[in-house]
């Protein structure tokens, strides 16, 4: 059986699916934002924020069925993963950024080593971002 | 009116100009600062550290013999290196030393021999910090031993933590409700996460 006719697996209709909501989600957005240009009313606002958040739940609910069901051959798999991995790099980062003045002396070094090496790793994974998303382009 | 510290005597003047000079010095000297303060923010790391060695391990499964693959397996062993070391140190600033031949624990000057199972678990818990675990999870990760029971598991954190009252470690370890066992505030295990 060809890749062309390959029925999707149980994993591809679930990220599919998550697809489609996050697709339908952007486009209420954009509408909803495009009224508000136009009229800017308090009501529209509110509405606009509301949809905005579940945008980016929906969003986070895609990148996490990517991350838990798809593989290395599912599209924009890469971006995402090397996405997540750039978050949790940097959000560690800047946390042992934050409180290495307050650390013992020899910890304070580790701390630092720990930054340089975290900093160097997200700059590899964000130049992988580019990378898999111009092979999925 | 003189001041003691350090176990010298400072007059007014000493204690005014002098002190703070001495106390920063001794805070910067290596090791010595080994305050209870940063406990947390050590914890706090060792939690995002699992968090992106587990990202790492998954998106690896998911694409296992892919250049990719291969070239993330080098990140992952350099953080799981580092994990371990934070998590010693997380063990070093708490003061809680475990042997693990002989299984004595200690702290604060005193010390307690415990089982190995016991040992096991509380150098676990410690090792794990912010994190509680389920009766299950401790039989498989503390013990790796599945076959443990919920009421057993239980049996054993009652009788450790009535070892650990010994040497004033009572309250070490928490019962986080609906989630399981974990290591005090104080130690590390905090509400953010």
């Amino acid at each position: 059986m060809t890749e062309l006719t390959r029925p999707p697996t149980i994993p591809d209709s679930l990220i599919s699916s998550r697809l489609l909501m996050l697709q339908s989600k952007r486009l209420i957005l954009a509408s909803l934002e495009r009224r508000f240009r136009k009229q800017p009313l308090e009501s529209l606002r509110a509405r606009v924020d509301h949809t905005r958040q579940e945008t980016l739940n929906a969003h986070e609910r895609y990148c996490l069925s990517l991350l838990t069901w798809g593989t290395g051959e599912t599209p924009h798999y890469w971006p995402v993963a090397y996405g997540r991995l750039v978050d949790t790099a940097d959000r560690l980062s800047s946390k042992l950024r934050g409180v290495a003045r307050d650390l013992p002396y020899p910890d304070r070094y580790q701390a630092a080593t720990d930054v340089e090496m975290l900093e160097t790793l997200a700059e590899r994974w964000r130049q992988s971002i580019r990378t898999s998303i111009t092979a999925v382009a | 009116m003189p001041v003691r510290a350090f176990g010298c005597r400072f007059n007014d003047v000493e204690a005014r100009v002098v002190l703070p000079e001495v106390k920063r010095a001794w805070a910067d000297f290596p090791g010595e600062d080994v305050t209870t303060s940063v406990l947390p923010e050590v914890a706090g790391w060792i939690a995002i550290y699992e968090e992106l060695a587990s990202v790492l391990r998954s998106v690896i499964a998911r694409a296992d013999g892919t250049e990719e693959a291969a070239q993330l397996q080098t990140s992952l062993l350099w953080i799981d290196d580092r994990l371990a070391m934070w998590r010693d140190r997380h063990a070093e600033l708490a003061g809680v030393v475990i042997d693990r031949v002989d299984h004595t624990l200690t702290y604060g000057g005193k010390s307690l021999r415990l089982t190995r199972r016991e040992a096991d678990l509380l150098d676990f818990l410690l090792r794990h910090p912010r994190r509680p675990f389920t009766s299950k999870q401790l039989a498989t990760l503390a013990w790796h031993n599945s076959r443990l029971s919920d009421a057993q598991v239980r049996t054993y954190i009652m009788r450790l933590r009535s070892r650990l009252r010994e040497v004033g470690l009572e309250e070490v370890i928490t019962v986080v409700r609906n989630r399981g066992y974990g290591i005090a505030a104080a130690m590390g295990l905090g509400a953010e996460r």
